[in-house]
C-alpha cells in the first residue's frame, strides 16, 4: 500500500466547559492513502466535524486543546508546527469546503475577490493574475458567466453557485487533500448531485484526497472508496465500502442503515435510532452506544470494548463485532436514556 | 463545535405577569452588577434631593464675603465659592434643580410621547406615516441645540428648558412605544381580544400599555443621563437655571473663572453630574440586560 | 449611486424645509417686541422704531416675512444680524472653518482611539485591557463634555503646562496647539461610545462562520482581522458615527464655550444670550444643513461598505 497522505494517530480533542473536560475527538486513528476518498460518518454531535477542523488546527483554543495523538500530513506531524508554518499549510496543501456556503462566504467581498485573495496569498500571485486565476477556476467549477460572476457579492448567487465559489476557493492551490465538511446539506437535492459529480470529477483532474464528512450513507455509497463511522467521540467502524453497507461490524452502522429509508432492498423496515448521542460529560462506562443498541449485553454495560478485526481492512468497536446479530433475543423495548 | 453547543445556556423564560416572574425579575437584577450599582448611586441622589434642607450644613443661597473662595476646611468641608457660600450646600442643594429638572424632563416626554406612540402604532396608516416623519425630523436634530434656539425665544429658564427638552425628548419615547404597538397589535391574541368585541380600549390597556412598560423603562432611564447632560450643559453655558439657585452645571461654569486657584468649585460639581449621569447610564443598562435576558447575554 | 444620492436628496430637502420653519417661527413667537430688544436698554424715537422695524421686515404680515425669508434662503441670504452690522452669513461663514476644523479633529481622535481599542477589546475578550476600555465606555459616556474638558485644562494647560488653556491660536500649528485639548475632550467622549460599538461589532463579525473560512483559506492573523472582521464591523461603526454627528455638533458648542473658541457654537450661545434672532436662525439653519449633508454622506459609505444595502 501507498504511505498515506494523511493519518491520525490516537487523536484527542477535549473541550474544557463549565460541565467539565469534553472529549470531543477521543482516539480517533484513521488514514487516507493518495487519490482516496475517506467518508467520515456520525450523527450531529459525534465529534465529525471537530475531527476536520481538527485536521486543518481549526480548533479555537481555548477553549478547545489538543490533548494527545499526532496529525500526520505525509509523514509530517501538524501539531507540532508553528502556528505560521500551518498557515501556509490551510488553503496551499490542505483545503476545506463547507457546510452553508451563505454563511461561510464574506458578504461584504465579492466571490471572486475571496478566490482570488487565496490564490494570492499562496502563489503571491498579482492582483491581475489572481484575478485570470480565478476565472479560469470558476470556468473549471462550472460556474457560468464567469467573468460576470467575478464581482458578485455572495448574496447575489444562487447556493449552488455559492458552494462552487466555496470549492474554486479551496481547490485554487490544487492541494493534496480536500477536506469537505457536509458540502452538500445546505442544497438543494437536485443541487447535491451536480456538487457530487464536480467534486468526483475534480478529484481526478486534481488527483487529490478527499476526506469527506458526511451524516447522509447515500452520499457515502456514491463518493467514497472507505468510510470510518464515528460514535461519541470515537471511531466505531472502519472499512471499504462494500462491507460496511452489506455487512455492518457494528450494530450503530447498522442501525444507520436502517434508518435510511429504503436504503436496504433487504425489505427490512425503515427503523430509526432510538435516543440520542450520550452527553459528552456523562459517558457510559461500557460501550457508548450500548445505551442505544438492540444488541447489547451485560458486558458491553459494564466493559469497554475493544477494536476487533472482521476481516483485512474492517474494524469495529464491538464486543461482538460483525456477529451482534446472533444476540438477538430482542431487548422489547431499548431502555433509551434521553 | 458540538461539544461547546451542548452546554445549556440561562434562564430563558419569557415574561409573563404572574408573581414568580416578578421574583424572577427581582433575581436577575440583584444578580446584574449594574444594575445594582446604578440604583445605589441614584438611591443616594434621591436622598439627597429629599433630604436637602436636613443634609446641608449651611444656607445654599446667604455667602458672606468674608470667606470668599475659603479653601476647603472644618468651617467648609468643600470651601466658598465666589460669594462665600458653602460649596457641599449647593451641591447638595444642586441636586434638586439636576435630578428634579431631569424627572421632569422624561416625565413630559413620557406624557406626550406614550400615547403618541400607541396611537400611531395602533392606528396605522396615514396618521402613522405622518406621526413617523415628523419624529424622524425631530430626531435627525440634536436636542440640545434646538433646545438652544428654543431657549433664545423664550428666554433662559429652569423651567423653559425643561418643556422644551420634554418636547425634544417625545421622539425616543414616542417610537419604543409605536414599535412595541405594533408587534403587539400583529399578535395574535389581540386579534383573538378584537374578534370576540373586546373595545380597543381594552386592548390597548391590558396588552399593549404592560408590554411597552418595560422598554418604557429602559429608555426613560437612559432618557434620565442624557436629560441631566443636556440640562447641566444648558445651566453651564447660562441658559438654565439662573443665579442665585444652586445647580451643578452653573457652579461647574462658575468655577471655570477661578479654575487655576480654586479647582475644586469645578471638580466637585462636575463630580457630581458625572456620578449622577453615569448612576442612569448604569441602571439603563443593567435595567436592559435584566427586561430582556436574550439581549443581555455575552 | 447616483440613485442613492438622488433619492436621499429629495427626502432630506423636505427635512430641511421643516426644520428651517420650525426655527423661523419659534423665533416670531418670541414675546416681546424685537426691535425694542434689539436696541437694548437705548432710547429711540418712534420714527427710529418704525425704520428699523421696516428694514428688518418686521412690518410685514407673519407669513409674508416667512416668505421674504425663504426666498432669501434660496438666494443664499440668513438676514441681518440685530446686533452686529454685518449679514449674517459673513458672521457665520467667518466662524465656520475653526468649527469644521474642531468637528474633524475631534472625530479623527475619537476613532484614532476607540477602533484600536475597540478591536483589542474584543481580540482579548475579558481581558484587564476590555475591562478598561468598558470602563472607560461608561465613565466617557457619563462625562459631560465641559467636565472633561475643564480637567485636561486642569491637568495638561495648568498642571503640565503642554498645552494652551484658552483661545484658537493665530492659525497653522499654534491653532492645531490650541485645538488639541478641545478636540480631546470632545473626542473622548465620541470615542465612548465608538469604542462600545467597534468592540461588540468585532465580536460579532469573529464568530461568524465566514471567519472560519478565512483562517481555513491559511490567511495571517492580520488580515482575518483586519480584511474580513473589520470590514464587517464598520457597518454598524459607521451607523453610530452617523448617529454622532448630532451629538458631534452639540459638542463643539459646548467645547468652543469652554475653551473660549470663536467658532460657529460660541455664535450661536453668544446670540442667543444677546437674543440676536437672525444669527440664532442663520447658525441654526447653517448646522441643519451641515447635519444634512453628513447624514447623506454617511449612507453613501455605508452603502460602499455593505453591499446588501439595497436603495
Amino acid at each position: 500500500m501507498r504511505s498515506p497522505i494523511l493519518e491520525l494517530d490516537d487523536l484527542q480533542v477535549h473541550f474544557s466547559t463549565r460541565s467539565g473536560e469534553l472529549h470531543a475527538v477521543d482516539g480517533v486513528s484513521l488514514s487516507i492513502a493518495p487519490g482516496e476518498t475517506l467518508g467520515l460518518v456520525g450523527e450531529s454531535g459525534s465529534g465529525k466535524s471537530v475531527t476536520a477542523r481538527a485536521i486543518m488546527r481549526l480548533v479555537p483554543t481555548p477553549p478547545g486543546r489538543y490533548a494527545g495523538g499526532r496529525i500526520l500530513f505525509e509523514g509530517k506531524d501538524l501539531l507540532t508546527l508553528s502556528e505560521r508554518e500551518m498557515q501556509a499549510m490551510r488553503g496551499h496543501q490542505i483545503s476545506m469546503v463547507f457546510q452553508d456556503p451563505m454563511t461561510f462566504l464574506n458578504p461584504v467581498y465579492t466571490a471572486g475577490e475571496q478566490v482570488a485573495e487565496a490564490i494570492r496569498t499562496h502563489q503571491g500571485a498579482s492582483r491581475a493574475d489572481a484575478k485570470a486565476q480565478t476565472i479560469e477556476l470558476f470556468r473549471t467549477v462550472g460556474i457560468p458567466n464567469a467573468e460576470a460572476r467575478f464581482s458578485a457579492y455572495p448574496h447575489e448567487l444562487s447556493g449552488g453557485l455559492r458552494q462552487r465559489v466555496m470549492i474554486s476557493m479551496a481547490l485554487s492551490s490544487r492541494p493534496r487533500l480536500l477536506i469537505a465538511d457536509e458540502p452538500t446539506t445546505a442544497l438543494d437535492v437536485t443541487i447535491q448531485a451536480q456538487i457530487l459529480d464536480l467534486l468526483r470529477n475534480l478529484q481526478q483532474e486534481f488527483g487529490m484526497s478527499i476526506l469527506l464528512i458526511t451524516h447522509d450513507l447515500g452520499v457515502v455509497a456514491e463518493m467514497c472508496d472507505k468510510v470510518a463511522v464515528m460514535y461519541a467521540g470515537r471511531i466505531v467502524e472502519e472499512a471499504s465500502i462494500e462491507p460496511i453497507f452489506d455487512n455492518p461490524g457494528h450494530p450503530y452502522t447498522n442501525g444507520l442503515l436502517e434508518a435510511i429509508p429504503n436504503a436496504s432492498n433487504d425489505g427490512a423496515p425503515f427503523r430509526p435510532i432510538p435516543g440520542s448521542p450520550p452527553d459528552l460529560a456523562r459517558l457510559p462506562p461500557g460501550c457508548r452506544f450500548a445505551p442505544r443498541c438492540r444488541y447489547r449485553q451485560e458486558i458491553c454495560i459494564s466493559t469497554p470494548p475493544p477494536m476487533v478485526q472482521i476481516a483485512p481492512g474492517h474494524d469495529a468497536l464491538c464486543h461482538f463485532a460483525g456477529e451482534y446479530k446472533k444476540n438477538l433475543v430482542e431487548v422489547p423495548t431499548p431502555a433509551v436514556s434521553r | 463545535m458540538s461539544a461547546i453547543a451542548t452546554e445549556l445556556s440561562p434562564e430563558l423564560e419569557p415574561l409573563s405577569d404572574t408573581p414568580s416572574s416578578w421574583n424572577m425579575l427581582f433575581w436577575r437584577f440583584r444578580r446584574n452588577r449594574k444594575a445594582v450599582a446604578g440604583a445605589c448611586i441614584i438611591g443616594f441622589l434621591l436622598f439627597l434631593m429629599i433630604f436637602a434642607p436636613w443634609l446641608a450644613p449651611k444656607d445654599p443661597l446667604h455667602g458672606d464675603l468674608a470667606s470668599t473662595l475659603k479653601a476647603p476646611g472644618e468651617d467648609f468641608l468643600l470651601g466658598a465659592d465666589r460669594n462665600g457660600r458653602d460649596v457641599l450646600s449647593r451641591l447638595i442643594w444642586g441636586s434638586r434643580t439636576a435630578l428634579g429638572g431631569a424627572f421632569a424632563v422624561v416625565l413630559i416626554s413620557e406624557l406626550i410621547g406614550v400615547p403618541i406612540g400607541i396611537v400611531a402604532g395602533y392606528r396605522g396608516g396615514w396618521f402613522d406615516t405622518i406621526i413617523s416623519r415628523i419624529l424622524d425630523v425631530m430626531l435627525a436634530f440634536p436636542p440640545l441645540l434646538l433646545s438652544l434656539a428654543i431657549v433664545a425665544a423664550f428666554g433662559p429658564s429652569l423651567k423653559n428648558v425643561v418643556i422644551s427638552l420634554g418636547v425634544l425628548y417625545v421622539p425616543f419615547i414616542a417610537r419604543v412605544v409605536r414599535g412595541v404597538t405594533l408587534v403587539q397589535r400583529e399578535m395574535t391574541y389581540s386579534e383573538a381580544a378584537k374578534a370576540m368585541g373586546y373595545p380597543n380600549r381594552r386592548i390597548i390597556f391590558r396588552h399593549i400599555l404592560p408590554n411597552c412598560l418595560g422598554p418604557v423603562i429602559v429608555v426613560s432611564t437612559l432618557d434620565l443621563a442624557y436629560a441631566m447632560l443636556d440640562l447641566a450643559a444648558l445651566s453651564f453655558l447660562g441658559l438654565g437655571v439662573q443665579p442665585p439657585t444652586p445647580d451643578w452645571g452653573a457652579m461647574l461654569s462658575e468655577g471655570q473663572g477661578v479654575l487655576l486657584t480654586s479647582p475644586h468649585l469645578s471638580l466637585a460639581a462636575g463630580f457630581m453630574i458625572l456620578i449622577s449621569v453615569l448612576g442612569f447610564n448604569l441602571l439603563g443598562d443593567g435595567l436592559s440586560d435584566v427586561l430582556d435576558p436574550r439581549q443581555g447575554q455575552g | 449611486m447616483t440613485r442613492l444620492i438622488v433619492s436621499r436628496l429629495a427626502t432630506l430637502i423636505p427635512l430641511m424645509l421643516i426644520a428651517t420653519s420650525i426655527v423661523f417661527f419659534l423665533v416670531r413667537f418670541v414675546p416681546g417686541d424685537p426691535v425694542r430688544i434689539m436696541v437694548g436698554g437705548q432710547r429711540i424715537s418712534p420714527a427710529n422704531v418704525e425704520n428699523i422695524r421696516h428694514q428688518y421686515r418686521l412690518d410685514k404680515p407673519l407669513l409674508a416675512q416667512y416668505g421674504y425669508w425663504l426666498n432669501d434662503l434660496a438666494h443664499g441670504s440668513l438676514g441681518d444680524s440685530f446686533r452686529q452690522r454685518a449679514p449674517v452669513r459673513d458672521l457665520v461663514l467667518d466662524r465656520l472653518p475653526i468649527t469644521l476644523e474642531l468637528a474633524a479633529y475631534s472625530f479623527l481622535i475619537s476613532m484614532v482611539i476607540s477602533i484600536p481599542l475597540g478591536i483589542i477589546s474584543a481580540l482579548r475578550r475579558n481581558s484587564w485591557i476590555d475591562v478598561g476600555a468598558s470602563f472607560f465606555s461608561l465613565i466617557g459616556a457619563s462625562s459631560p463634555v465641559f467636565f472633561t474638558s475643564i480637567l485636561l485644562i486642569l491637568i495638561f494647560a495648568y498642571k503640565l503646562n503642554w498645552m494652551p488653556a484658552l483661545g484658537q491660536g493665530d492659525g497653522g500649528w499654534d491653532t492645531v496647539k490650541h485645538l488639541t485639548l478641545p478636540s480631546i475632550a470632545l473626542g473622548l467622549s465620541l470615542a465612548a461610545i465608538t469604542t462600545r460599538i467597534t468592540r461588540n461589532g468585532m465580536i460579532e463579525a469573529l464568530s461568524q462562520d465566514y471567519m472560519v473560512t478565512a483562517r481555513a483559506k491559511g490567511l495571517s492573523p492580520r488580515s482575518i482581522v483586519f480584511k474580513h472582521a473589520l470590514r464587517n464591523a464598520m457597518v454598524p461603526i459607521v451607523t453610530v458615527a452617523g448617529l454622532q454627528f448630532g451629538f458631534l455638533l452639540a459638542g463643539t458648542v459646548l467645547v468652543e464655550y469652554t475653551f473660549g473658541i470663536g467658532g460657529l457654537g460660541s455664535l450661536l450661545v453668544d446670540s442667543v444670550q444677546r437674543r440676536d434672532y437672525p444669527v440664532v436662525q442663520g447658525a441654526t439653519v447653517f448646522i441643519a444643513i451641515a447635519f444634512i449633508i453628513l447624514n447623506l454622506t454617511v449612507d453613501i459609505l455605508y452603502a460602499l461598505i455593505d453591499p446588501r444595502v439595497t436603495y
